[in-house]
């Protein structure tokens, strides 16, 4: 990406559960430039992928958000990367997974600050819920920092869907599964509203399906 | 005429045995007061009529509008029209209250037995926006709920009072016919508590039973029960008039604790 340019490349992949999805995903932001990747991965079997944002001019940001969701026998393994190789440059990453009966979600993500990125911060924050008892989720943020001047932060929370929440929403008329989907919703909240109207409606649909046939 | 029946209902929490045999009658039309000393198994009673899993109902029934409310699931019991306004209602994150609200209300209007998959078909009797809205505003106007309240997460970072108001709204928007209040009036300020009470008297009419359970005389004073219980150690050791309530004011709950143990000597 050239000086000052602003890219955001948003993905929905709802692959079916036969197929492995390895997928790279790089930009080179130049001075001034922004870029931002939101990725919400739901399908295959495994998933890995790390969008990465190499931020080589001055002043350059990048930023991640990403959603995953691992159901019954699937492995999401997502994340980003953030290389910063200039002065002044800033990175957000924000992650949200969730994981479901037999599923493994995990947050895999390095920041990388080159000496010499002298006001460089970043951030990183990571939320984990877990629907039942059998799902599993983890976290690996890498960070090499080889410079003094730099601003860094990292937050992480995991969460478990209340026996107390849920009985509140049923105790509403909402079925297990739809009160299920309602706690995701508003844990993925506040990344959905950052999509466009079309996937925002497609996204909760989907997590409404993901919630459907496995409960009861 | 529908009305909630409570026959010998023994339950216990853990193992451990709370209710005691609590028989129970509430018909549409009337305001039952349940009142007790803590511990005394006021709350969970109303969690049980709802149907909190903690719960175990080891004898007895509950029966509402002729169904066995025992053997229908906590949303099947919602829809039946029973609504129960929580003592420590739940926070949920990112959901805001307008598309709680709205969720639920449609839930009650779903078609049964409708699933994801038959989506549309589910939706058709859902309430139109404009409707849902109008309601709303007059809900919120009936209440003196302020209007922030509506983008706002449900109970996220609420205070207490916030938390009761958005019960009573909740009450109202659903139209239930039988309303059981756990504590609503705990650890409420004077104008809160106007305001409870407000919604409760707001909500009485010939078709609704209403069951207030509260440890304190104070709201009764701005809400007047037809029917006023005596709840001690799991059992209902007094029932009368609106003056028992102003009896226990007077003479604290040791009074009925006294007679009952002379009772049993």
């Amino acid at each position: 990406m050239k000086k000052d340019a602003d890219v955001r490349y948003t993905t929905i992949q709802n692959w079916s559960h036969n197929v492995y999805n390895l997928v790279t995903k790089r930009a080179v932001v130049h001075e001034g430039g922004r870029m931002s990747w939101i990725d919400a991965n739901l399908g295959s079997k495994v998933t890995m992928k790390y969008p990465s944002v190499y931020l080589i001019g001055e002043r350059a940001h990048g930023e991640v958000l990403s959603v995953a969701f691992a159901g019954d026998a699937q492995h999401q393994d997502a994340g980003a990367k953030m290389v910063h190789a200039a002065p002044n440059t800033t990175s957000l990453i924000t992650s949200k997974g969730i994981s479901k009966g037999t599923g493994k979600q995990s947050y895999r993500g390095l920041v990388k600050i080159y000496a010499g990125a002298h006001g460089s911060k970043s951030t990183v924050r990571c939320d984990a819920l877990m629907l039942d008892e059998t799902a599993q989720s983890s976290t690996y943020p890498y960070m090499e920092i080889d410079e003094e001047d730099v601003t860094i932060g990292h937050e992480a929370s995991v969460s478990k869907v209340g026996e107390e929440q849920l009985f509140y929403l049923m105790s509403r008329g909402l079925s297990e599964a739809d009160a299920t989907a309602m706690i995701v919703n508003g844990f993925i909240e506040p990344i959905v509203k950052t999509l466009p109207m079309d996937y925002a409606i497609e996204m909760n649909r989907l997590i409404q399906l993901q919630m459907v046939g496995a409960i009861g | 005429m529908s009305s909630l029946v409570v026959r010998d209902l023994h339950v216990t929490v853990e193992g451990k045995p709370i209710l005691n045999g609590i028989d129970l009658t509430v018909e549409s039309g009337s305001v039952h007061a349940m009142m007790g000393p803590n511990g005394s198994g006021k709350s969970t009673l109303s969690l049980t009529i709802m149907g909190h899993p903690k719960y175990k109902v080891e004898r007895g029934e509950i029966r509402y509008d002729g169904q066995d409310l025992l053997a229908m699931p906590v949303d099947a019991r919602a829809r039946a029209g029973v609504f129960l306004a929580f003592q420590y209602p739940s926070a949920i994150p990112g959901v805001s209250v307008a598309n709680f609200l709205r969720t639920a209300i449609n839930a009650r209007r779903a078609v049964p037995g409708a699933t994801a998959g038959t989506a549309q078909e589910a939706r058709k009797n859902d309430m139109p926006i404009p409707q849902f809205r109008k309601l709303l505003a007059e809900k919120m106007k009936l209440l003196d709920v302020d209007d922030s309240f509506i983008t706002r997460s449900v109970n996220d970072g609420f205070s207490g009072g916030e938390k009761k108001r958005l019960e009573m709204l909740q009450m109202h928007m659903f139209r239930p016919t039988l309303a059981v209040l756990d504590e609503t009036d705990s650890g409420l300020d004077i104008d809160a508590l106007k305001t409870v009470a407000h919604g409760i008297e707001a909500l009485r009419s010939p078709e609704v039973g209403i069951l207030l359970i509260t440890h304190y005389e104070r709201i009764l004073r701005y809400v007047h029960p037809d029917r006023v219980h005596v709840l001690v150690e799991g059992r209902i050791v007094r029932t009368g008039g609106p003056e028992l309530a102003a009896e226990l004011e007077a003479k604290g709950y040791d009074f009925v604790r006294e007679e009952l143990y002379a009772g049993r000597a």
